[in-house]
């Protein structure tokens, strides 16, 4: 049976699908599921096609909602899914990842929840918010979010965690203990000499090397970065780039050297593409050089941003690429960056964008 | 409170359309057995697990953006209940992003106008 091409947009007004095949030049919209809640991220089990949507809704609060239909009917659940009585409540899942059979998600404020029932049943994971720094992380933009969660693909010990601002934070006991991992990372708005502190980077993208998991790339609110040693040290990739701002930072799914990065003009500038021309930046040696992949995006009158989680790949050869804007507008790319299509537009503001081929 | 022997009473508890969405085969009004808000809101997680969750949050408490009325006058989860009570469970306009939900809002046949101005306050419309 043809394999089919999924890609999964989470958005400030629920979760959309696209469904096509596997030539990814025609697109179905499907949506929107989650009774048009804000959602933050939507991830699939490519082994069985289960889809799951986080977010949380002024009213009804954080959810994890899921589909085992490809988005036909869905459930929601948040059983667990709360700190201590007295604590400041979650208002929002910000991130979903699977890892070592379970299901972990993150949440604002910011920590770490894990379930080992597909989504039912959560229990805090409460190493993280016991590390001696919490009491110092702060909200960005966004809110004190967890917003990326990265497993190691070997040992169901390790795990990596993004938060704002917070920095990245590493276990390698299953999230008893924590260590921040953000040396050579620097914090533009600290004074001068506490700039590159042991935690407290904004940092707005982690994304692991395929088959290398010690390699790690980060796009920071101050900069890019790479660690080849698990994020103990890290080194600036942002030579060659136009600014050292942006979000999302995708790995490709094969070829460990090759990152995927959409800078944008600052935080002061409006967070818009450089010179409202619309680029993706691809590097083929690990960040040392970059090239920009324009054919087919607007080169004039481009005022959108895109956000932490809203640029993905998907599995095949060539890879995929797609990026989805702040001003609702979804692209994609079926030959690995060089020509882009859009695939819609006038969607809800995009906040996250994941790819799912199924079996 | 209840006194021992005595029937707990039966109570009418009002949800807003957007939450009865929520919970395949619940609906608007609901008859249960309460003597408080809170037992009000665990007789509705009975029927529909996880109506709590959508209700309130950790700290515990009725969540921020909705508002709870007993005879038209804002409760939390402490508030008693008497027999035949009316709990009506109202969206605020602060949460929906622009999206009241009107028909909820008939619901409430005698909400005072200051519990009206409070809801209010609350708007923040994008």
């Amino acid at each position: 049976m043809a394999r089919k091409v999924l890609i999964l947009l989470g958005t400030k007004k629920g979760t959309f699908l696209f469904e096509g095949d596997e030539g990814r030049r025609k697109w179905a919209l499907k949506g929107p599921f989650c009774e048009t809640w804000p959602i933050n991220h939507v991830v699939a089990d490519p082994a069985t096609g289960t889809i799951y949507a986080g977010g949380g809704n002024e009213w009804f609060g954080p959810a994890v909602w899921k589909s085992e239909d490809f988005g036909e009917t869905w459930t929601h659940s948040s059983a667990g899914l709360g700190y201590a009585e007295g604590e400041t409540p979650i208002k929002a899942v910000w991130s979903l990842a699977q890892g070592d059979g379970a299901l972990y998600a993150g949440v604002e404020p910011a920590g770490l929840f894990r379930s080992e029932d597909g989504g039912v049943n959560w229990t805090h994971v409460e190493g993280l918010q016991k590390h001696p720094s919490r009491p110092e992380w702060q909200p960005g933009g966004g809110g004190l979010i967890l917003h990326h969660i990265v497993p190691h693909p070997n040992d169901a010990r390790q795990l990596w965690v993004g938060i704002s601002t917070g920095g990245v934070f590493h276990t390698a006991d299953g999230g008893a203990t924590w260590e921040p991992r953000n040396r050579g990372t620097r914090n533009d708005y600290a004074p001068e000499g506490q700039k590159y502190a042991e935690y407290g980077q904004c940092v707005h993208s982690l994304a692991m090397a395929a088959g290398m998991p010690d390699r790690l790339y980060q796009q920071n609110h101050c900069g890019m970065y790479r660690s080849d040693d698990g994020g103990r040290e890290w080194r600036s990739i942002e030579a060659g780039l136009p600014s050292t701002f942006g979000f999302p930072a995708t790995a490709h799914p094969r070829d460990p050297g090759t990152l995927y990065l959409l800078p944008l003009n600052g935080d002061v500038a409006g967070r818009f593409v450089p010179d409202a021309k619309a680029a993706v930046w691809r590097s083929r040696d690990g960040g040392d050089t970059w090239q920009d992949l324009r054919g087919g995006l607007p080169q004039e009158n481009a005022f959108f941003g895109v956000l932490r989680q809203a640029m993905a790949v998907d599995p095949l050869e060539p890879a995929g690429i797609y990026f989805g804007t702040n001003t609702g507008t979804l692209y994609a790319s079926a030959d690995e960056g060089e020509n882009w299509t859009c695939v819609a537009q006038h969607l809800p503001p995009i906040h996250s964008v994941e790819t799912l081929v199924t079996a | 409170m209840t006194s021992a022997g005595s029937v707990p009473p039966r109570v009418v508890v009002w949800l807003p359309p957007v939450l009865v969405r929520l919970f395949p085969g619940s609906r608007q009004r609901v008859d249960v057995t309460a003597t408080t808000v809170e037992e009000a809101i665990d007789a509705l997680d009975a029927l529909w697990p996880g109506m709590r969750d959508r209700l309130c949050d950790s700290t515990p408490a009725i969540r921020r953006h909705l508002n709870v009325f007993v005879e038209a006058e804002r409760a939390t989860l402490a508030t008693p209940l008497a027999p035949g009570s009316e709990v009506t469970v109202l969206t605020a306009m602060s949460g929906g992003r622009g999206t009241a939900d009107a028909s909820a809002k008939s619901r409430l046949r005698a909400v005072d106008s200051g519990a009206i101005f409070r809801c209010a306050l609350h708007m923040s419309c994008e």
